[in-house]
């Protein structure tokens, strides 16, 4: 066989065997190590006779659907609520509380609470990573009556946690509209 | 089928082989010219070994020489000039030759030049940048040693990782190539570096439409092409050792080549090794942590050459792992926007040697077999076998992850074959040639564009054609078929998707050499880039960007239609070149903004889309050189405009830049060759812009100073240089419009550079 023939079989090959190889690696799903998706954020406050509930849903996660925003904050003032807060991923009828890793990952994360057009409101982180606080569980005091929104943050600071809300990058970012009446 | 039906039609061009004998002389005519000024010289000794015989004569006062000489397989050409570097080389000697010789000082020979030197001190040519020199002081990326051409800046995206952007080009519009063969990196987006380390190749050229059209169709804006390194002639064992270091990251470098040719056996192997390691990056700001890297770079070459064949086999094996800036690892657009209005790192730290989360890991092999037949239908035959595999996987600080596995893997694997024939025949030139490309694309982690398989066949003529000693024309015809496969998981199940583009591609180039002191080229071509994957189906957050982007599976392909024109001319001591461009792209593929952004669980996010218009890019780059005996002064300046048709600026084009420099070298006992230099660098702040295509608005422009000594030396067979540079002499904080993420951090400060070179021959 002349050297031609062989330099143009094997020119070929690399055409003839990607035919049939390979397929099904192309259609096989990979081992996924995705971060958990959050769907949902729900906070509850109870000043012990009262409970007040807001939540955020997005069930099908960024773009697609708007997401559902519900918020019955009206509060009292010069009232101590304790809040709670619950993160989870409900979608395609699924329900994960990912609070817990949160939790079990305390020293990572922190939830951060700001306020617009709202300012006499103090929040309290009362749960604790060992050295600072998380912010599942807080409370809340209200001073004068006013209303504006509360965006609640919850920062995921892996080594870099120093009790403040600037390093890290955002998990969650809610905001609710709320209310302390007189 | 019909890719099967062409690689057996070329088949049948390739199979009618009948070596033509009978050939009993050759005409070998050359041209001598000096490297620095591109002056021609006269009296230039020719020699040339063919068939056991010495043939001698000298170049003319145009620097031009010819020689008859009998046929033979190979032919050893030296071309010699008092006090320069003496050229060899080696041919087939079957065919008439025309050679241009480029003959270097002696003593510029074992110049250490640093990687931001090249910007100005060697820009000497619009077009190629000679590596040998740099070589393992090239250490930065492959990004850095481009940027010495005018028309080349460094795109970055963050503050370790860069690419070359040609004009207005980076990404899948720049294709990039290794010794003839297309890179087949991951072009999933326009973030990520070339994996290449340049000091393992001889030299970087931008090339003419021709050739670039001959090495791909994909790369609409322009080619690069790294050329690997030639074996000595002379048989002996040569030994390169280089240590380099910076402050800036307190990175070291070790870099060792070997490299023989043996007579008997006609063997010749090399044989060369690359580690590099870094720590955080220090700016006028403080220390960027976790942006330190670790690089493994190692390749061989190993070569027979016997009567009237060559086979040669390459490997290279690129490893970096390299961590990402902590403060740039953002969750949505109030980060973003919090670190743009921040006149502080969003993370400070103490400088470390650690890369922690999140980080990256690349992995590029490169396997090529090339063969060469000398004496094939009254020319020359070449064929090429390859496998390329790219894999880079990313690892976040993701919650829940505990193994350590990535959160993020693409592996992409590529076979290439080509067969070109070639042959030169008194005025006339020809090449014709086919490639195949087979690619597989997957995902070991989430699926971030879909799995998918590609088959490509390419077919070309070429034709050059001299008129005489003054015109020359080039031109070349080349169809590309692309069968594309995607699988798109759907509901757990995949659907297959199938694509089939045809592109026809052609170019023509002019030369002329009016004379010795004037000369210029005109390029006319039109090439097609069928959009990558990513831009076709992107559906997704974009973490560094803190955006959402959404491709366009109907994307068409984008034509582009370009002119350039390059010229020089030398005035005694003084040479100028300048090269201009005009080029409309159709279909021009970009990211086009939503008026509202969209609400999710992490926040606001601004949503872009990938959409097309047509666009249109202009400008140019010049460079004068002034030489006054031991004193040089040089500058080079670039401008690009990029717009679309419709009106509207295009993001990420480079801003107007001027360099200025001022040399100064003498030769003593004590020091050897002794260089001194100082340097002024310009870049405008870039005034055309869209808003609502930018992230943030373009930083101010900034003057950058910067001083370089060094010495060489000679002891026996050895040479030894040592370099040492100060760069950002007055640690100016400022930052880079083409850095992608510049709002997370400046650029790096002021940067001592030491480089130690040992040189056995």
């Amino acid at each position: 066989m002349k050297t031609s023939h062989v330099l143009f079989l094997l020119f070929a090959l690399v055409f003839f065997g990607a035919c049939k190889k390979d397929e099904e690696e192309l259609e096989t799903p990979p081992s996924v190590n995705e971060e958990e998706l959050i769907t949902t954020l729900l906070l509850e406050l109870s000043d012990g006779t009262d409970t007040f509930n807001a939540s955020f849903r997005d069930l099908d996660g960024p773009g697609g659907d708007d997401p559902v925003i519900e918020s019955d904050l009206s509060l009292s003032q010069n009232t101590q609520y304790s809040a709670t807060i619950q993160v989870l991923n409900e979608a395609d009828g699924a329900f994960e509380d990912i609070t817990l890793e949160v939790e079990e990952e305390g020293d990572e994360h922190l939830f951060c609470f700001g306020f617009d057009g709202i300012s006499d409101l103090a929040v309290t982180r009362t749960d604790s990573d060992g050295i600072y606080g998380i912010g599942i569980e807080s409370d809340w005091t209200t001073g004068a009556d006013g209303s504006g929104n509360v965006t609640i943050t919850l920062k995921h600071q892996p080594g870099v946690k120093d009790g403040t809300c600037d390093p890290g990058d955002t998990d969650i970012e809610v905001t609710f509209p709320i209310v302390v009446n007189q | 089928m019909k890719y099967f039906v062409l690689v057996a039609l070329f088949g049948v061009i390739f199979t009618r082989a009948s070596a033509q004998e009978g050939l009993c002389t050759i005409l070998l005519r050359g041209f001598v010219n000096e490297q620095k000024t591109a002056a021609p010289l006269e009296f230039a000794h020719i020699r040339v070994l063919a068939n056991g015989a010495e043939f001698q004569t000298a170049s003319n006062e145009e620097g031009e020489y010819q020689l008859q000489l009998p046929c033979a397989d190979s032919i050893a050409i030296y071309v010699s000039f008092l006090g320069y570097e003496t050229l060899r080389l080696k041919r087939a000697g079957l065919e008439n030759l025309y050679l241009e010789h480029e003959l270097v000082l002696s003593k510029y020979f074992f110049a250490p030049v640093l990687v931001s030197e090249m910007k100005s001190a060697e820009v000497q040519t619009m077009e190629r940048v000679q590596l040998a020199a740099v070589s393992a002081t090239a250490a930065r990326d492959f990004s850095a040693i481009s940027a010495a051409l005018p028309a080349i800046r460094r795109k970055s995206s963050g503050s370790n990782t860069g690419k070359p952007l040609v004009r207005a080009y980076s990404g899948s519009r720049l294709q990039l190539g290794v010794d003839g063969v297309p890179l087949y990196a991951q072009q999933w987006g326009e973030e990520h570096a070339p994996e290449l380390f340049p000091g393992f190749y001889d030299e970087l050229v931008l090339l003419d439409e021709v050739s670039a059209l001959q090495l791909s169709a994909e790369g609409v804006g322009g080619a690069l092409l790294l050329k690997k390194k030639t074996f000595n002639e002379d048989h002996q064992l040569h030994l390169n050792f280089q240590l380099s270091a910076s402050d800036q990251d307190r990175r070291g470098i070790a870099f060792l080549e070997m490299n023989q040719s043996h007579e008997r056996s006609k063997i010749s192997w090399r044989l060369q090794g690359f580690t590099s390691k870094g720590g955080d990056i220090r700016t006028p700001l403080g220390t960027l942590r976790n942006t330190g890297s670790e690089n493994v770079h190692w390749s061989y070459d190993l070569q027979f050459a016997p009567k009237k064949r060559t086979f040669a086999l390459h490997y290279a094996q690129f490893q970096s792992d390299l961590g990402i800036f902590q403060g740039a690892h953002i969750g949505n657009l109030s980060d973003l926007n919090a670190a743009i209005e921040s006149d502080e790192l969003r993370v400070q730290a103490p400088f470390s040697y650690g890369l922690d989360l999140p980080r990256q890991e690349v992995l590029h092999d490169f396997l090529q077999f090339k063969y060469e037949e000398h004496r094939f239908l009254s020319g020359s035959l070449l064929f090429r076998l390859g496998r390329q595999f790219n894999q880079r996987q990313e690892f976040d600080a993701i919650r829940g992850n505990t193994d350590g596995s990535p959160s993020m893997e693409l592996n992409k694997t590529t076979w290439n074959s080509e067969l070109t024939w070639h042959r030169s025949e008194g005025r006339n030139e020809w090449r014709i040639g086919a490639q195949a490309f087979t690619t597989k694309n997957t995902n070991g982690a989430i699926i971030f564009i879909p799995n998918h398989r590609e088959e490509r066949l390419a077919a070309f003529v070429q034709h050059a054609f001299a008129w005489d000693k003054k015109w020359k024309l080039k031109s070349i015809l080349r169809w590309d078929v692309l069968h594309r496969t995607l699988f798109l998981l759907e509901n757990d199940q995949f659907q297959k998707l199938e694509q089939e583009r045809l592109n026809l591609n052609a170019a023509v180039v002019l030369e002329n050499k009016t004379s010795k002191d004037v000369q210029w080229r005109l390029e006319l071509s039109t090439l097609g880039r069928v959009p990558s994957v990513n831009e076709l189906f992107a559906s997704g957050l974009h973490h560094g960007a803190a955006a959402l982007e959404y491709g366009d599976p109907d994307l068409r392909t984008e034509r582009a239609y370009k002119i350039q024109w390059q010229g020089s001319k030398t005035f005694n001591r003084i040479k100028v070149q300048i090269n201009t461009f005009l080029h409309r792209i159709e279909n021009y593929v970009f990211l086009d903004p939503r008026s509202q952004p969209v609400l999710t669980i992490r926040g606001a996010f601004p949503v872009f889309d990938q959409r097309q218009t047509n666009a249109n890019f202009y400008g140019g780059e010049a460079i004068v050189n002034y030489y006054l005996d031991a004193l040089q002064v040089g500058q080079s300046l670039s401008f690009v405009r990029a717009e679309k048709a419709k009106g509207g600026a295009l993001p990420q084009i480079p801003p107007f830049q001027h360099t200025l420099f001022v040399k100064h070298e003498r030769k003593t006992k004590k020091w050897g060759l002794l260089s001194f230099t100082a340097e002024h660098q310009f870049t405008s702040e870039q005034h055309h812009f869209d808003e609502t295509l930018e992230v943030s608005l373009p930083p101010k422009a900034v003057h950058l100073f910067t001083l370089r000594a060094s010495s060489k030396f000679q002891v026996k067979k050895s040479d030894f240089s040592i370099g040492f540079e100060l760069w950002n002499l007055f640690d100016v904080k400022y930052w880079d419009y083409l850095n992608r993420q510049r709002f997370f951090a400046p650029e790096p400060g002021r940067t001592i550079n030491i480089n130690l070179k040992y040189q056995f021959n």
